[in-house]
């Protein structure tokens, strides 16, 4: 069975539906990048993998046991974390207390939460040097790095990245997908939603989405280096 | 021949004390928007309760035990709106639960006064009898007194819980960004409550120190007399700023207090309502987000 397993999952908003019954597997300690273009329905399947959205039908299964429809915090105690589109730190909270605040579910393990956090300095040291500023005044790729120290302050074991590279130049996207990858080889699964296809030198596995339906699951690197694969399923976005 | 320390001590301390009591119930009022954007109009019940209930338990209690009795029926009446009437309608508009709330005011003070039968006064015993010292001719009771440090001990406990503490933190943030707060695990209904039963615990606490000001108070008077006062100093503060309530009550207080000490009710009624609306005008004028308020 594969450590994330989700099976004919179907979720709208209202009377509209955006998945359609899409399956898929996520392997344990691996990286898998979800592609597609926007309105594919990417936001929609991680946003409901991490208890934001109820499904309509469908199962999702993590590390063996059933989560659909359960509350963001039940997930965040089992271990998953979502770095949600757009950021959303906390403005008017400082690094420390946004960091502080990731780690709520595992306030009881104040040790293991101080080498998490020193982890997370050391990945992004201008978290550390800037731990008293008020998060709504740092920049954009500043916000991104603490949105993902914040998510990795829960002890995750399943990591979902919205759309992180949006709005960084392309140095800094490069960057925060560098440091995804060292998160990753500490044993966190992850699963990066993207719409820039440079992202698959960062994935073991690839899916891509269309209109709420996974038309592609297989490998990053095939993906990657297949041009007609690209064109078929990403077109002008590859 | 009064003296001109005479003159300006008397608003400040007569002020003080009252808008400290106000500044009270502005900071729930602040507590609830911050969080939910709500303007809660049944706060001035809640202050109201705390009278009641303090007044009722004070005959099969002591006095001390009737006090917390009235904080907590306040604290009660909190919680009981967020889960009977706020909850249920989350989804809706903020408008749809500012009219529940105006709704749940005006089913609670038929209530009291079904128990009080007429508009009647009731007794309203201080928590310190007698005055506890004298400026510039100006007698300090202890009442006046014990508001005041109550507020200093409010304010300094909210700036504790909100600075220091895990759960006032998570406070914060379920105002900033309420998706993000949830996915941290978070539970927004459990700080809801909190919030909804500290607005009503302050509102308990002024309804057990306000009274005794005036010694007596009636049914609906937290609605009649406190809530469009509450409202003006949380706007004055800057309806986001927990420190501007306490701010804009106080200064709420001082004024109302010079006008009715310094205008002659004959010739000028209402003169203290006035001179809060100018005061209102002059600082959303000058400065539109309020006193201490960061957001518009």
């Amino acid at each position: 069975m594969a450590y994330l397993e989700v099976r004919g999952l179907r979720v709208g908003y209202g009377a509209i539906p955006v998945l359609q019954g899409i399956d898929f597997d996520v392997e344990e300690g691996k990286t898998t990048v979800l592609l597609g273009l926007n309105g594919a329905g990417k936001t929609t399947t991680v946003a409901t993998i991490a208890g934001l959205l109820k499904p309509s039908a469908g199962t999702i299964t993590f590390d063996g046991q059933r989560i659909e429809g359960r509350d963001p915090a039940q997930l965040v105690e089992r271990g998953v974390a979502l770095v949600p589109e757009g950021r959303r730190t906390f403005p008017s909270l400082t690094i420390a207390q946004n960091l502080r605040l990731g780690s709520w579910t595992k306030r009881q393990r104040r040790q293991e939460l101080q080498a998490t956090e020193a982890r997370v300095y050391e990945y992004f040291p201008v978290l550390e040097e800037r731990r008293d500023q008020l998060a709504g005044t740092m920049s954009g790729g500043e916000q991104q790095m603490l949105a993902i120290g914040r998510a990795m302050m829960s002890l995750p074991r399943l990591m979902l990245i919205d759309e992180a590279s949006l709005g960084l130049s392309p140095r800094l996207a490069k960057t925060v997908f560098s440091i995804v990858d060292k998160i990753n080889d500490d044993g966190v699964t992850v699963i990066i939603v993207e719409q820039n296809v440079g992202v698959l030198r960062h994935a073991d596995n690839a899916l891509v989405m269309e209109k709420g339906a996974i038309v592609y699951q297989g490998s990053g690197e095939e993906l990657r280096k297949g041009d007609e694969l690209r064109k078929t399923y990403l077109g002008a976005a590859s | 021949m009064q003296g001109v320390g005479f003159v300006i001590a008397r608003p400040i301390v007569q002020g003080l004390a009252s808008g400290a009591a106000v500044g009270l119930v502005a900071v729930g009022l602040v507590l609830v928007y911050k969080s939910s954007r709500v303007f809660n109009f049944a706060a001035g019940e809640f202050v109201t309760l705390g009278a009641f209930g303090t007044y009722l338990a004070d005959f099969w209690l002591p006095f001390g035990l009737a006090v917390i009795v009235g904080i907590a029926t306040g604290a009660i009446a909190g919680l009981l709106t967020e889960r009977l009437v706020v909850r249920p309608l989350s989804s809706r508009p903020k408008v749809t639960i500012l009219v529940a709330t105006v709704a749940i005011a005006f089913a609670i003070i038929p209530i009291e006064i079904i128990r009080s039968s007429k508009t009647q006064a009731f007794p309203a015993r201080p928590i310190v009898h007698g005055n506890a010292f004298q400026i510039f001719r100006v007698f300090v009771s202890w009442q006046q007194l014990i508001i005041v440090l109550a507020l200093v001990v409010v304010g300094a406990g909210l700036a504790y819980f909100f600075n220091r503490t895990d759960l006032g933190l998570a406070t914060l943030a379920s105002s900033q960004e309420p998706t993000a707060t949830r996915l941290m695990g978070i539970r927004l209904n459990r700080i809801s409550m909190l919030v909804w039963g500290m607005a009503g615990a302050l509102g308990g606490l002024a309804g057990v120190l306000l009274p005794p000001l005036n010694l007596n108070f009636f049914a609906g008077f937290g609605t009649t007399d406190v809530l469009i006062a509450a409202f003006t100093a949380a706007v004055l503060g800057g309806m986001t700023s927990v420190p501007g309530a306490f701010v804009g009550g106080v200064l709420l207080g001082i004024v109302q207090a010079g006008a009715l000490a310094n205008v002659n009710s004959n010739k000028f009624p209402g003169a203290p309502s006035v001179a809060v609306l100018a005061v209102l005008v002059i600082v959303l004028v000058v400065r539109p987000t309020g006193l201490l308020g960061k957001e518009a």
